[in-house]
């Protein structure tokens, strides 16, 4: 269901919030055993009664009374926080997430926390403590990641939207896997405060949704200058989607090192046919050259992984966190801590990423990483002088199956050349699904935008969605028709 | 051969702030263990730091207070080490572009250069109680600067003299409230010997967390001495942490060079670069108050009281504060000098009370009385202690004890008359020129008289009556 439907049926009367919250709490346990994306169900949500309340004194907000997901690594006072870590087993922060506090103040309702890859690294979930999460469209598919679990919550209509969190591609890329609509906001368009930091200055969190709109009703949910975050300010120009979202005129670019790449066939044609579309709804579609884009992966490496390494060292064992039995010394704990809370990938990027900042190193790697992000931020720049919009595929490739994961993990790193550009330039970026593999699998088209151009990038995948055949998971499509009488928004505006 | 001193300081000031560095926890002294921390200052996850403007503003008045530059845009680092006191296992400091830069004080003609002053946060405590270790976060996140000077000390006394004069510039700024047993106020002191007419300078040692003035002297003397020796013997100094014990008087090695941490610092992605303009600079200019060195300087050339007494002065903001007051009343300023550092002083160390409980103005109209000498010297003395006790007016003073000298020439003349004729000898040995007999008739006058006229009436009516 769209939120544009629920708020109707509940501002109407039709449903109560109870009964919405109950239906996608039996959905959970219908479906999840076998997606995996929970890894806290909140069965008895706070702010239940109170959301009926205003909506019955006609007080209701956008999202009051809503079902929300959150991915694991924001902090919540009434559900533990993981980050999906043994680390922080059964961690309650003490305090809400900004976001978090943004949607309880309008009477969203939390459904539960969703699984994530350890720390948000990694780009599958399989990164997870706790468990494997599946793509909805394929059971033996990774979801991607790091936000796996919302993606595929979302896809599998186990809730409405959800919050995820992108680092280097860590919505889009789950996202375009899962087959649904995924925002990366512009750098600081989003408060991170009560995020659980992966790299400062690229986190930002995103909302995962059906539709380019919902992702844009969450966006303006939960964006906003944060007295507790300095490097939050408002938006200059956001406004949710309007009614007749166009692309008129819209001077667009695909982005040629992206498509050019040896990357798979069918997200290559189906990337193609999106800006073929593109240009037959009147806009100019041009293909541009970006040649520092080569960099993006190594610099983005770099500087994720040196500031997470410092980010990572406050798990240390002493006030929070997983602790080992009767440790001697503190040396000791903090090393057993370490040693035995985090896992293997949260490890290696944290020891790349002293290794980066080790004095010696940190000219010829840290530093010039930095150097190549702002070289990469000019170029963009410059492309944003003759173009409103880039495109290029989310993923070379669609979500790939489980147990083929890749195990160098450099392999894997060169898969985010599509998505870290835009986190390094801290630019807004979205997945939209633009086509499927022959096995059934969703590809994604990313449409990257100018600072503050979230909304101009949503609107784009708005008009692009009203004409697109979006498809449900095929596990799950006649189930959900049957059961919600679920309202397609395309036969709502015809 | 004879080796020449180098010292360098390293002065860390704990900002007088409402609140902590990066966060709203209160910034006070003595609370309960952990009782001012918040999800920033514990490091909790998800938790964000911001920036206390007033930490920054209280950095650019010390750097202005020294002749400091300020660095038009000053970035934050993060410093990356694991410590039980550190909550995130990284300070937030500056290395590549501290607040302001350059700078120095003169001590007793020599200046002494600033390298930099730059802001960052302090550490919790660590307290070992009953073989348990318990960690105290409420000094976590705490404003400091850390003051560094260039290696321009070349002994323990201009070490300590350098450190005294700043702690008086901090103190006057409002700036840190210079408490070196709380901790406020903590040096680190690096010292190497040179032989005297080489250029160049010899490997240092580090010593660490000095907390009192007579602990920098000592401290100091004992390591000059130490590497004296060392090196007199054939000896190598190696580059080092020391310790400094108290109870021994010696510094202790803690860690060689080689054992040094690797900070791996960067630039914190969560505070931004703060930019900061001249008009701001000029804004904090503004409201500084006028320096404790400066202040000497006119208190001695243009009021022409004695260095010590200056001194004597200025040892208390709210002293030379007041004193600065009662002249702007137009007192004379030797003479309030004199009242302050006699009757005043003695009062408030009586008292041991910060604040002084006397209006300026009060104080500058008794001074008043007493040169025009409507009022004794004792009566000022007599004034200024009921005003003090009491936290009265003058008016009440002169009244309630009876001040105001109401005087009779009849009485004076009488009293003398009688006085004289009590022994009509002595007047006859004084008139045949035995001098000193005068200040014994003038004595036995005065004690008569005592209240009722003022010594100089006395004077003068004594004479003409012996001199008739």
């Amino acid at each position: 269901m769209y939120i544009s439907d629920m708020r109707r049926q509940l501002d109407s009367k039709e449903i109560s919030v109870a009964e919405l919250l109950d239906i996608y709490v039996k959905r959970i346990k219908e479906r999840d055993p076998q997606i995996g994306a929970f890894l806290y169900v909140n069965e008895s949500a706070q702010g239940v009664e109170l959301a009926q309340k205003r909506i019955d004194s006609g007080d209701a907000d956008t999202f009051t009374g809503i079902p929300v997901g959150l991915k694991d690594n924001l902090c919540t006072t009434d559900m533990p926080t993981t980050c999906a870590s043994k680390m922080l087993d059964n961690y309650i922060p003490p305090y809400d997430a900004t976001v978090v506090r943004k949607l309880r103040d309008q009477g969203a309702v939390f459904v539960g926390k969703l699984n994530m890859d350890e720390f948000a690294m990694g780009a599958s979930t399989l990164t997870s403590y706790y468990k494997t999460t599946r793509n909805p469209f394929n059971l033996d598919h990774v979801p991607g990641g790091s936000s796996g679990g919302s993606a595929a919550a979302v896809s599998a209509e186990l809730c409405p939207v959800a919050l995820g969190s992108d680092t280097g591609g860590s919505v889009r890329q789950p996202a375009s896997f899962c087959g649904v609509t995924g925002l990366r906001p512009t750098y600081g368009m989003v408060s991170r405060y009560g995020c659980v930091a992966f790299a400062s200055a690229l986190d930002q969190v995103g909302p995962l949704a059906q539709s380019a709109v919902d992702c844009g009703y969450l966006l303006s949910a939960i964006a906003g200058k944060d007295e507790y975050d300095q490097t939050s300010i408002n938006s200059p120009s956001f406004s949710p989607i309007g009614e007749h979202s166009s692309v008129k005129g819209k001077r667009l670019a695909i982005i040629s090192e992206l498509t050019r790449s040896n990357a798979d066939p069918e997200t290559l044609a189906a990337v193609k046919r999106a800006a073929e579309w593109f240009e037959g709804a009147g806009a100019t579609v041009e293909e541009i050259s970006l040649p520092t884009l080569k960099y993006a992966v190594p610099a983005y490496y770099l500087i994720s992984s040196a500031e997470a390494s410092a980010n990572l060292s406050r798990f240390d064992g002493v006030r929070y966190g997983y602790r080992p039995s009767n440790p001697q010394s503190y040396e000791e704990l903090v090393t057993k801590s370490r040693g035995e809370g985090f896992g293997w990938e949260v490890k290696r990027r944290i020891m790349l990423g002293c290794y980066a900042l080790c004095s010696g190193y940190y000219d010829d790697y840290y530093k010039r990483a930095v150097r190549l992000a702002a070289l990469i931020r000019t170029e963009y720049a410059a492309a944003f002088v003759k173009f409103d919009a880039l495109l290029s595929p989310v993923s070379p490739n669609p979500a790939f199956p489980i147990g083929q994961a890749p195990t160098d993990p450099t392999i894997l790193y060169l898969a985010d050349i599509c998505t870290v550009s835009a986190s390094l330039a801290g630019l807004p970026a979205l997945s939209t699904p633009c086509g499927y593999t022959l096995k059934g699998l969703p590809i994604g088209l990313m449409i990257t935008g100018n600072h503050w151009k979230d909304g101009d990038i949503l609107s784009m995948a708005d008009a692009f969605e009203r004409e697109f055949d979006r498809k449900s998971p095929p596990d799950f499509s006649d189930l959900t028709k049957q059961k919600d009488s679920k309202i397609h928004r395309k036969e709502e505006s015809a | 051969m004879k080796y020449i001193p180098v010292i360098g300081l390293e002065i860390h000031a704990e900002l007088m702030t409402e609140t902590k560095a990066f966060c709203g926890c209160s910034n006070s002294f003595g609370q309960d263990k952990n009782s001012n921390t918040c999800p920033v200052c514990l490091a909790l996850p998800g938790a964000l730091p911001v920036l206390n403007q007033k930490a920054v503003q209280l950095a650019i008045s010390a750097g202005l207070l020294c002749g400091s530059e300020i660095t038009p845009i000053t970035i934050w680092d993060r410093k990356n080490y694991f410590y039980p006191d550190l909550a995130k296992a990284y300070q937030i400091s500056q290395l590549y572009a501290p607040i302001c830069v350059g700078g120095g004080l003169e001590v007793n003609g020599r200046y002494i250069r600033f390298n930099r002053i730059h802001l960052e946060e302090d550490a919790g405590k660590l307290l070992h109680e009953r073989g348990s270790s318990i960690i105290d976060y409420n000094r976590a996140g705490v404003p400091l600067i850390e003051c560094v000077t260039e290696p321009d000390i070349r002994s323990s006394d201009e070490a300590v003299e350098f450190v005294e004069k700043f702690r008086r510039i901090l103190i006057y700024g409002d700036i840190c409230d210079g408490k070196m047993e709380q901790g406020s106020l903590r040096v680190d002191a690096n010292i190497s010997i040179m032989p005297e007419n080489s250029i160049a300078l010899g490997t240092r040692a580090e010593i660490k967390n000095i907390n009192s003035f007579r602990f920098l002297k000592r401290a100091i003397e004992f390591e000059i001495e130490r590497q004296t020796e060392l090196l007199s013997n054939g000896g190598r100094i190696v580059q080092e942490t020391r310790r400094y014990d108290e109870v021994s008087g010696e510094t202790f090695s803690m860690r060689s060079k080689e054992d040094a941490h690797d900070y791996r610092y960067f630039p914190d992605p969560d505070v931004l670069p703060l930019i900061i303009s001249a008009e701001d600079v000029e804004e904090i200019r503004n409201t500084l108050p006028e320096p404790p060195n400066k202040r000497y300087d006119r208190y001695v050339n243009k009021y022409m009281i004695s260095g010590r007494d200056a001194d004597t002065i200025l040892a208390e903001r709210a002293t030379a504060d007041f004193y600065d007051a009662v002249i702007n009343e137009g007192a004379d300023p030797k003479a309030a000098a004199n009242s302050i550092k006699g009757e005043l002083l003695r009062l408030l160390g009586e008292k041991a009370v910060k604040e002084i409980p006397v209006s300026p103005k009060d104080f500058a109209k008794a001074l008043e009385l007493a040169s025009n000498l409507k009022i004794s010297q004792d009566g000022l003395k007599a004034a200024i202690t009921y005003m003090f006790q009491t936290g009265e007016g003058i008016d009440k003073a002169l009244k309630e004890k009876n001040l105001i000298i109401t005087e009779n020439q009849d009485l004076i003349k009488a009293v003398i008359a009688e006085i004289v004729a009590e022994d009509p000898d002595l007047a006859t040995r004084y008139k045949a020129g035995e001098n000193k007999l005068f200040s014994y008739l003038f004595g036995q006058c005065m004690k008569k008289l005592k209240g009722k006229a003022l010594p100089q009436s006395i004077n003068l009516e004594l004479i003409k009556e012996l001199t008739e």
